[in-house]
């Protein structure tokens, strides 16, 4: 449980360091994909536990510290998402490419919904600041990113728990979903 | 109880951590202590990643720029030195261009300002030998030459056609020994016969025939005009300037030497006077010669169609 925590923080912060040096760096107008709704979605999927959750809370926290404006709308964002993705886990197929895909877009427009309200809600003028900002393209650009690179996170991530599963176990194949007890 | 809260654990610390969450959120507006503190230890991790990764592309573009895209630029060096050579034959051609535009232009002007009309005829050819000086120019009979014409160069006297051809003529240059013109100094409108073949390299005139008045006294500097009475040169054309003067030179005149006006080495372009009225050769060549008394037929080596004017006299 330990190892798997380190590997998804370490997988945040690099998803983070790649949104905040690589792409804005690089290309200063591009839009980044989210990588740790990507994370959550995965942690929804797989990890539908206490542990999960606070782990989707934790992942929002960070993006939220990122920021270094607001502490909230990305953690409540990343709890409704793990919610709303857990109820759905046991009737989606997650090792297909194209279902973890359509659920990230799905889950990162939901995402994009909880922040603007929580922004509406508590900060002054947000809506008027908010709608000057072209926000359709933002959220649609953003969820289009970040359902692309999910597939491939998710690839990593379950590449690197084999590698590590093979050298704990080395005569023993280990494939298919890694969800632990409930 | 314990077996209710253990079955709904997830959807309890659900609710419990979205209430975190809108709680987290009032607090960080009025007190942004927290968001700030979250982000200085969030930067305290990835700002080392950043700035390895900022200074990773630096060198990258470095290597680039300085090195891998310098290859491309040796095809571009190259192009852009062919392009230079032929923009380089384009500049020299276009100055040539300017530089004869220049020469016809003053030749226009020496038209439109004496009301003479002319032919406009280009240098072709330089006699070979050293005695005589006469260049050869591309118009001829078929352009309305005759001998006898004077010719110009825009500012000043060049000498007169004398063996003229279908297409081509040969002038006689002012500086040739056997050239005279009837001229006059414009200051003291002393009158005489400018002749050729006077200094080293024959490139002067002697100024003959200046009495040795006081109202005939002429300076190093005055200028020598055509004085128009051998009806070859228009009157008031430019000769030359007096480059030197002896008036107590033995003999019953004074002794002047007159530098041309006209570069004769670097004539190019020349404009053949060609009277309104053409006189006969004959009346022509017999009154004005613009050759000097003692002068012999001239040396005419391509000029056996030509019509001579009235040289013998």
């Amino acid at each position: 449980m330990l190892r798997v925590s380190l590997l998804f923080l370490l997988v945040c912060i690099m998803g983070l360091f790649i949104e905040a040096a690589v792409v804005h760096a690089s290309f200063p107008h591009a839009i980044a994909p989210d990588f740790t709704l990507v994370l959550v979605v995965i942690l929804a999927l797989y990890y539908q536990t206490v542990t999960g959750v606070l782990g989707a809370f934790f992942l929002g926290l960070l993006s939220d510290f990122a920021s270094g404006q607001f502490v909230g709308p990305n953690a409540a964002g990343s709890v409704i998402v793990f919610c709303l993705v857990g109820m759905i886990a046991s009737r989606v197929y997650a090792e297909r490419s194209i279902a973890v895909l359509l659920i990230t877009f799905i889950c990162s427009l939901m995402k994009s919904a909880t922040f603007i309200m929580m922004q509406i809600l508590y900060v002054d003028n947000a809506f008027a600041q908010i709608f000057r900002l072209e926000i359709g393209k933002l959220v649609l650009w953003e969820a289009l990113l970040s359902a692309l690179v999910a597939p491939i996170v998710l690839r990593l991530l379950v590449w690197s728990r084999q590698l590590s599963h093979h050298s704990r176990n080395p005569g023993r194949a280990s494939f298919g979903r890694w969800q632990e007890s409930r | 109880m314990a077996d209710l809260l253990r079955r709904h654990a997830l959807s309890i610390t659900s609710v419990i951590l979205l209430i975190c969450s809108f709680q987290l959120m009032s607090v960080s507006i009025s007190n942004r202590a927290l968001p700030q503190f979250g982000a200085r230890v969030l930067d305290t991790v990835l700002s080392p990643l950043e700035k390895l990764y900022h200074e990773g592309l630096e060198s990258a573009k470095y290597l680039w720029g300085h090195y891998l895209w310098l290859l491309e630029v040796e095809t571009e060096r190259n192009e852009l030195v062919e392009r230079i050579k032929e923009l380089e034959a384009q500049n020299s051609r276009l100055m040539e261009f300017d530089s004869e535009n220049r020469r016809l232009r003053e030749l226009l002007d020496f038209r439109r300002r004496t009301g003479h009309k002319g032919v406009v005829a280009a240098v072709i050819g330089r006699d070979p030998s050293n005695w005589v000086k006469t260049v050869t120019i591309d118009r001829g009979l078929v352009d309305g030459l005759r001998s006898g014409l004077a010719v110009v160069d825009g500012n000043a006297i060049v000498g007169q056609t004398t063996a003229v051809s279908w297409h081509s003529a040969k002038v006689l240059l002012l500086t040739d020994n056997t050239s005279a013109i009837d001229v006059i100094v414009q200051s003291s409108r002393a009158s005489g016969i400018a002749e050729g073949g006077l200094g080293q390299d024959g490139v002067r005139l002697r100024l003959r025939y200046v009495e040795k008045l006081e109202e005939s006294e002429v300076r190093a500097g005055d200028r020598v005009i055509a004085s128009g009475l051998d009806r070859v040169f228009p009157k008031g054309t430019l000769v030359g300037v007096v480059h030197r003067v002896d008036p107590n030179a033995p003999g019953l005149f004074q002794y002047v030497e007159v530098e041309p006006r006209v570069d004769l080495n670097r004539l190019e372009n020349v404009l053949v006077i060609v009277p309104e009225q053409d006189s006969p050769s004959e009346t022509g060549g017999e009154q004005f010669t613009g050759l000097s008394p003692d002068s012999s037929n001239q040396s005419s080596s391509g000029a056996s169609e030509a019509e001579e004017g009235g040289t013998s006299g």
